[in-house]
């Protein structure tokens, strides 16, 4: 920037102000703020070096990343975001963080002849190669679809800026996407190795792989033909193709488009509560790149009270920045083996300092937690648990039933065992963040109709519990809701006791409506379906749901005696439902009154929890009124009942402020 | 339906007829599900409304038809295969038509499902950044998204404040007196209902309990600082409330008395919106503001305030003088407005002056009146500080009348590149050099005994500068040694000279006196010296009257490498080029508006809403109250009034320069803060001994806040005194302090749970838990605690969040027999039901042989 443009920027930076914000919570009610770049970057000494452009082409990569083997890494303890955690997991998240996916990946795009495109190979990368990637290579991945935004108008504006740059680019630069502008020759001559020299005709597509001088290396397929075509080009006869399109299929923009556009963009839409939110959002994914070597916090201390240190403190001499540099250099030569090697290297030696503290952060278990994916695999099991349930409603058939049971029983070892080795790993009960407590609600949901289901020897309550856990899990492990890493907890939550059943309570209620909410949908689909079919029994088999004694009167036949189960069930599980949720929202008043000195506040969550408890208040004493269907009334209103709870769970949390920040 | 439903309806019906009538349709309408099942959705709705912003309800109708839109789209289609299947496969076994079915339609729920979310809702959602979507009540949707009703200016309540309004107590009120009713008309008084009315009975207890709670109940918080290693910090006996507020008002008897403040509550003051923005300023003039084009949100729409704000008994204030609530902004900042004044004291003349930046690229030779300013300057000439106007690359003085000998300092050429520079003359000598320095620069001045040492050059003074006038200006400094060489009987002369690069008038020697401390005195006039500082682009503009009377302009531009070209007169008010560049590209100054006198007014700007921190809606932390302060007219003087915009204190007793000094006319001074209502504890006051923060392994984040709290009686006191020796407690989260009361572990246990349960009914009982801390000064000293010139980490204060709880215990026996009295009446009835219909039907199979052989 030259003299003049910086005086008049400095001078318009007079005008700017800074506001100070205060918080209304007490201190500690809030969960500790996430730190996704450790302090320190201004202070840290990079141990991989300064980047280097290494020209490698996306086959290349994926090859290179193919022979790497980085799993002795895999559990090397690292301090980041308050916690010791293993180096698998810093690369989830750092994946998770940047992309919003859990791998990243590129696109080799294979054209036909006239421009269209023929296919699309999807490469995707271990996160613990990108991790170490972005660190050693990261110039590779400044022009590629790296951060990830979900905000669409966002994504869009970005892209807009972008699209507009590059067509106003003449021969400056080159994007990796170029087109072939005038028939041309190969240019062979500055490449040592011996190519063919052919002709490329006008508008084909080519991409660059490097850029040297006024040469361009590309690699393309002749628009006429299938004929790969791999060489050196005149910059002359490149003009640029910007696949807008494809960028913003992808879901991301890469951090040259981040940097060079947010901040035109957030000026464009600064008044938009969300658009600022994701720009926000987007400023740390950056940041994340560009200092995700800050995060390597891997000496680990002698005693718990001093911090972990970075990697980059240690003195060049030792093992492990011996490993360090080893690694670099093999990993800048794509030479594979040198990189297992010296993995194995780094991980030995960093495993010999102060072992007794890095152990004391269970490493092992959570290698396991990370393998094994307890909760995508328990929601799929749960999945085809409800399946079998519900064919078995259908047909009639018992061993359907029985499949479905020991499927549900499976879903639900699967689900504990993820939940007992997160709380293991997290040193508490794991239900302290939103991702938590759904996983806490479905699996005491699960727990709670299963006992139900062999109580009540009804396999309904088995589907109702399945659906549960797979709505759940589903919505929780896949639709970013805050909390999937595994974070410190609210300083307040830390210190009660009165949390796990205050907490525990609700949250088995709320499971409980969940329950009470599908056997609902039960109820008004054997309804209306019978309904519907003018007086037809539907294609449910009367008898699968089992029976149950409740001492009334006798049962009807047929399709009421079914609705009659479901009815039962229903009022089973609601009546349930009304008593946890009433006792666990007054365990809550008496935790409020012993922490924050008043047992009711009005708080948007304790507003919304009295109105859920009031809408089953409500379902309790309808039906001691001349109803025309009560049970139909209750099905609906169980529903009704469900979208509350739902608002109460999600919507106060996510939409009103309150001091239940932390739920 | 109960038999005693059935008893008591049959009673009324033969009993209550004629002038009883209406009692009866009372009776049976408090008696009915159905108005209990009403009440109870009107609580609903209310409290929906209390805490969804209106914005957000206002999204309801778009989400419906939305989520109808993606119902019908999944519905019809499935249906309609339904049906087909169905038509299709009749005469098909009833579990194959099933699977069939049940495959069709995931099938298809799959697949619409894809298609919603590809090719439908993209469309369909709504963006507040570009308007893009579908939104119903768009403006309503985004005025509101953040107001809740009781937001709205003609309610303004805090939460609690909404749920005790008439409403809904009436509400509460009926559905008590319903369920009351309904349980003695409706439900048999038996062991079997113990559950039902176990739950009727906690609930009445809760209702009545919330009750007395709610008219004692009081809530705040107390800071309490920190005292040294040795000694527990200053004590405090009050706290201030959680939501009301006061405004502190004293009258400064003497001018060196600390003022005795007292409190008048503001029980009417708005929270959420503003009123009276417009309030003290001026009608009918030129604001700054006007010729900036700066847009001030007045955001009060029209709405005023007049709440007087009456004396208390035992008042201090002279009883003449009044203060009247005008205005008021719940989110706002405090700042200085200027104004074209037509009316000023010859002496006190502030003219203003505002000078443009442009910025021309290639530009022509000469003047560009269409280029845009890419900036502009206020410069005020009367004012030190706000006649100078710098930043890091460059600085605009801006003067009037600037005296001759400095503007030839200015001006001087030094003939070398240089970033500083000192002119230095012998008064009554030839002597007069100009040399570019540089710290270290030792000058000896030929053919005098003066030499002089640049000590230090520095961008500000070492301390502010105080002398009044001149607060809140700065300027580079030259930190001069000047020594006269020992002549005669005269011994060598040694003194520090502080050299000003903007107010040589301030300029002043620092000579060594007794015990080594400096003595400030006027420079010796012996010696001059000027200083130049070139370190950056400086721009001198001096006003002067001409020759014929009118007023001119002259400048001086001297680069940063010292080059320096002087601008007798201005063409047309423009100072051209700048910085001058091969390219042309100019930066050009032109002085574009002047008033020739300026006075000021505070005024509140409302922070825009996309800048506001939304955890401080629903309190006063960002707000101002724009009080009057006025005096009646007597047969002696004139009516007189002055308006002040007040900002909040959180905590008055450490912010002491929130006070507002409002001088009257006859001489009186009042200060004024707007702040919390402090209520004093009863009868006991409390000191920090010692706080820790206790932090995850390895320096994480806290996980706890421990205060140790040192509890004693309040001697000055002036109501009923709790009789308590002094304690100590550690305050934790979730471990509050209790006091008066606290649980002694000298006494039994029967005699504190008495004295506990009867403390849970008490208002002077009062409950403390950690709240806050001093982060900062914590970080701070764990900085010094790491460099080894600590011993440990300490804070400067800790927050107590104060409440009592009078009869928690109520409303705590309330909840326990609602708890019991669900599982009962859920669980336990029906067993006893079947359990007594077992024993009938074993009665009645016994009975039946017994019949058959008979």
């Amino acid at each position: 920037m030259n003299r003049m443009a910086l005086t008049w920027f400095s001078l318009i930076a007079l005008a700017c102000t800074t506001l100070v914000a205060f918080a209304q919570a007490p201190d500690g009610n809030a969960h500790p703020e996430s730190q996704i770049v450790s302090g320190g970057a201004e202070q840290m000494v990079n141990p991989f070096g300064q980047p280097v452009a290494l020209g490698l082409s996306i086959e290349e990569k994926a090859a290179f990343a193919d022979a790497v083997d980085l799993s002795p890494l895999d559990t090397v303890t690292v301090f980041h975001n308050g916690r010791v955690k293993i180096l698998s997991t810093l690369a989830d998240e750092t994946v998770s963080r940047l992309t919003g996916k859990s791998k990243l990946f590129d696109l080799v795009v294979e054209q036909n002849p006239d421009g269209t495109t023929k296919s699309v190979e999807k490469i995707k990368y271990d996160p613990m190669f990108t991790l170490f990637d972005i660190m050693i290579d990261p110039i590779y991945y400044l022009d590629r679809p790296v951060l990830g935004i979900n905000y669409l108008p966002l994504r869009s504006a970005i892209l807009d800026f972008a699209e507009q740059d590059i067509s106003s680019l003449s021969e400056q630069a080159l994007p990796r996407e170029a087109g072939v502008s005038q028939s041309s020759e190969v240019r062979a001559e500055l490449t040592t190795n011996a190519i063919t020299i052919k002709q490329l005709e006008m508008g084909s597509r080519v991409v660059v792989v490097r850029v040297n001088g006024n040469y361009a290396f590309v690699r393309s397929q002749s628009s006429s033909g299938s004929d790969s075509f791999e060489g050196w080009l005149s910059k002359e006869v490149l003009i640029p193709v910007f696949n807008r399109e494809g960028w913003l299929k992808t879901g991301m923009v890469s951090p040259r488009m981040a940097d060079l556009y947010i901040e035109a963009a957030f000026a464009k839409y600064e008044s938009s509560e969300p658009f600022r939110s994701a720009v926000g959002k987007l400023d740390q994914s950056k940041n994340l790149f560009l200092n995700s070597v800050v995060n390597l916090n891997v000496i680990a201390p002698e005693n718990a009270d001093d911090p972990w240190k970075h990697l980059g403190t240690m003195a060049p001499s030792t093992p492990a920045r011996e490993a360090v540099t080893q690694l670099t250099l093999a990993w800048r030569a794509s030479d594979a083996e040198g990189v297992n090697q010296a993995a194995q290297q780094l991980a030995d030696a960093l495993a010999q300092i102060n072992p007794e503290t890095q152990q004391a952060a269970s490493p092992k278990l959570e290698a396991i937690y990370n393998k094994a994916h307890a909760f995508e695999i328990g929601l799929w099991v749960y999945l085809l648990s409800l399946v079998a349930l519900i064919l078995a409603f259908g047909t009639g058939r018992k061993w359907l039933a029985m499949l479905g049971v020991v499927l549900l029983f499976i879903a639900i070892g699967f689900h504990g065992f993820g939940f007992t080795l997160r709380s293991l790993i997290a040193e508490r009960f794991a239900i302290q963040n939103q991702f938590e407590s759904m996983t806490g609600i479905s699996f005491f949901a699960a727990l709670v109709g299963a006992g139900l289901m062999l109580w009540k020897k009804q396999w309904l309550f088995g589907a109702a519990a399945a659906g549960t856990g797979f709505l759940i899990l589903i919505t929780a492990t896949t639709t970013g809701i805050p909390g999937e890493t595994i974070e410190r907890e609210a300083a307040i939550l830390n210190t009660s006791v009165l949390l796990k059943y205050h907490v525990t309570t609700v949250l088995t209620s709320y499971g409980l409506i969940t329950l009470g909410f599908i056997v609902s949908l039960f109820y008004l689909g054997t309804y209306y379906s019978a309904k519907f079919a003018k007086g037809e029994a539907p294609a449910l088999a009367t008898g699968a749901l089992g029976t149950i004694d409740d001492g009334s009167a006798p049962k009807p036949m047929g399709v009421q005696r079914t609705l009659k189960d479901l009815d039962t069930a229903t009022m089973t599980i609601l009546q349930l439902a009304f008593w946890t949720l009433g006792v666990g929202t007054l365990l809550g008043a008496w935790w409020a009154d012993r922490s924050w000195g008043r047992w009711w506040a009005f708080d948007p969550k304790e507003t919304w929890a009295l109105v859920t408890w009031i809408v089953y208040l409500i379902v309790i004493h309808v039906r001691f009124m001349n109803l025309k269907d009560r049970g139909l009334t209750t099905a609906w209103l169980s529903v009704a009942g469900f979208i509350v709870m739902l608002w109460t769970y999600f919507g106060v949390n996510l939409l009103l402020p309150g001091l239940h920040a932390y739920a | 339906m109960s038999k005693k439903w059935h008893r008591n309806k049959a009673w009324e019906d033969a009993n209550l007829t004629g002038a009883w009538t209406p009692l009866r349709l009372v009776l049976r309408a408090f008696s009915s599900i159905p108005l209990a099942v009403v009440l109870l959705l009107f609580v609903s709705l209310y409290a929906t409304l209390a805490s969804v912003p209106v914005g957000m309800i206002a999204r309801i109708p778009t989400v419906l038809i939305v989520s109808g839109m993606y119902l019908i789209l999944l519905g019809v289609p499935i249906m309609i295969a339904l049906y087909i299947v169905r038509k299709g496969m009749g005469d098909q076994h009833k579990a194959l038509r099933f699977i069939v079915m049940f495959l069709v339609v995931i099938t298809m729920g799959f697949g619409l499902t894809l298609l919603w979310r590809s090719a439908i809702w993209p469309n369909l959602k709504y963006h507040t950044s570009d308007g893009s979507g579908f939104m119903l009540f768009r403006s309503i949707v985004e005025e509101y998204k953040s107001t809740t009703v009781r937001r709205l200016p003609m309610l303004e309540m805090t939460e609690l404040e909404f749920y005790a309004w008439w409403p809904m107590r009436l509400a509460l009120i009926l559905f008590v007196i319903n369920m009351i009713v309904a349980t003695i008309r409706r439900i048999e008084f038996n062991f079997k209902n113990l559950g039902v009315l176990s739950v009727h009975t906690g609930i009445v207890i809760i209702a009545l309990g919330s009750i007395f709670y709610q008219r004692f109940k009081l809530e705040g918080d107390t800071l309490l600082p920190a005292g040294t290693d040795t000694l527990q910090g200053p004590a405090q006996r009050a706290f201030y409330d959680r939501e009301d507020v006061t405004l502190y008002v004293a009258q400064a008897r003497t001018p060196n008395a600390q003022p005795r403040f007292e409190q008048r509550p503001l029980n009417e003051l708005p929270l959420y919106n503003a009123y009276g923005l417009e309030a003290g300023v001026p009608e009918g003039v030129d604001t700054l503001s006007d010729i900036m084009d700066r847009e001030i949100e007045i955001t009060d729409k029209g709405r005023t305030l007049d709440q007087q704000v009456p004396a208390g008994p035992g008042t201090l204030v002279d009883p003449d003088i009044k203060f009247r609530i005008v205005g008021f902004a719940p989110y706002a900042t405090l700042e200085d407005e200027w104004y074209q004044s037509y009316t000023y004291v010859e002496d006190e003349q502030n003219p203003y002056r505002k000078v443009d930046l442009h910025f021309t690229r290639s530009a022509p030779d000469g003047i560009v009146q269409e280029s845009d300013p890419i900036f502009f300057f206020n410069f005020f000439l009367s004012e030190p500080a706000n006649r100078i106007r710098f930043n890091d690359l460059m600085a605009i003085e801006y003067t009037r009348d600037m005296d001759a000998q400095r503007w030839n300092d200015l001006r001087q050429d030094f003939r070398v590149e240089f970033q500083h520079g000192l002119i230095i003359e012998i008064p009554g000598t030839s002597t007069r050099v100009a040399v570019p320095v540089a710290p270290g620069t030792r000058i000896p001045l030929v053919n005098t005994d003066w030499t002089v040492v640049v000590d230090q050059l520095a961008l500000e003074p070492p301390f502010p500068i105080i002398t009044p006038g001149y607060e809140g200006a700065t300027s580079s400094v030259a930190i001069l040694t000047l020594i006269k060489a020992a002549s005669g009987d005269e011994p060598e002369k040694r003194f520090t000279r502080w050299v000003f690069h903007r107010f040589p008038e301030l300029n002043q020697d620092l000579n060594p006196g007794e015990g080594g401390r400096p003595v400030r005195t006027d420079p010796d006039p012996s010696i001059r010296v000027s200083y130049v500082d070139a370190s950056k682009l400086q721009i001198y503009l001096d006003e002067q009257v001409g020759d014929n009377g009118e007023p001119t302009i002259r400048a001086i531009v001297r680069q940063p490498t010292g080059t320096m070209r002087t601008v007798a007169n201005l063409n047309d008010n423009w100072l051209l080029d700048l910085i001058p560049n091969p390219e042309n590209d100019r930066l050009d100054l032109h002085m574009s508006a002047s008033w020739e006198h300026a006075a000021s007014f505070q005024r509140p700007i409302p922070v825009p809403m996309k800048d506001r921190d939304k955890s401080v809606a629903g309190s006063y932390r960002e707000a101002l109250v724009g009080v009057e302060v006025s005096l009646d007219s007597t047969p002696q003087r004139e009516a007189w009034s002055k308006l002040v915009w007040l900002p909040f204190a959180q905590y008055v007793s450490i912010q002491q320069e929130q006070r507002t000094k409002v001088a009257l006319p006859d001489g009186r001074n009042i200060m004024l803060v707007f702040g919390r209502y402090q209520r004093e504890f009863p009868g006991f006051e409390l000191a920090l001994v010692d706080f820790e923060m206790i932090a995850y392994d390895h320096r994480g984040a806290p996980r706890d806040y421990q205060s140790i709290v040192r509890v004693m009686p309040n001697p000055f006191y002036g109501g009923p005194k709790p009789e308590f020796e002094s304690f100590e407690h550690v305050v934790k989260l979730n471990n509050p302090l209790r006091a008066p009361f606290h649980w002694d572990p000298d006494k039994s246990w029967i005699t504190n749970t008495i004295t506990r349960l009867r403390a849970g009914m008490d208002p002077n009982q009062f409950k403390l838990s950690q709240s806050g801390w001093d982060r900062s000064g914590w970080e701070q000293s764990q900085q010094l605690v790491d460099q080894g010139m600590l011993d440990e980490p300490r804070a400067n204060f800790t927050i107590l969040g104060v409440g009592n709880n009078p009869g928690i215990h109520v409303i705590a026996f309330g909840s326990i027999l609602m708890s019991i009295g669900i599982p009962w009446a859920f669980y336990f009835k029906p067993y006893l039901v079947r359990r007594e219909k077992r024993r009938l039907a074993a009665m009645h199979a016994k009975d039946k042989p017994k019949e058959a052989q008979a």
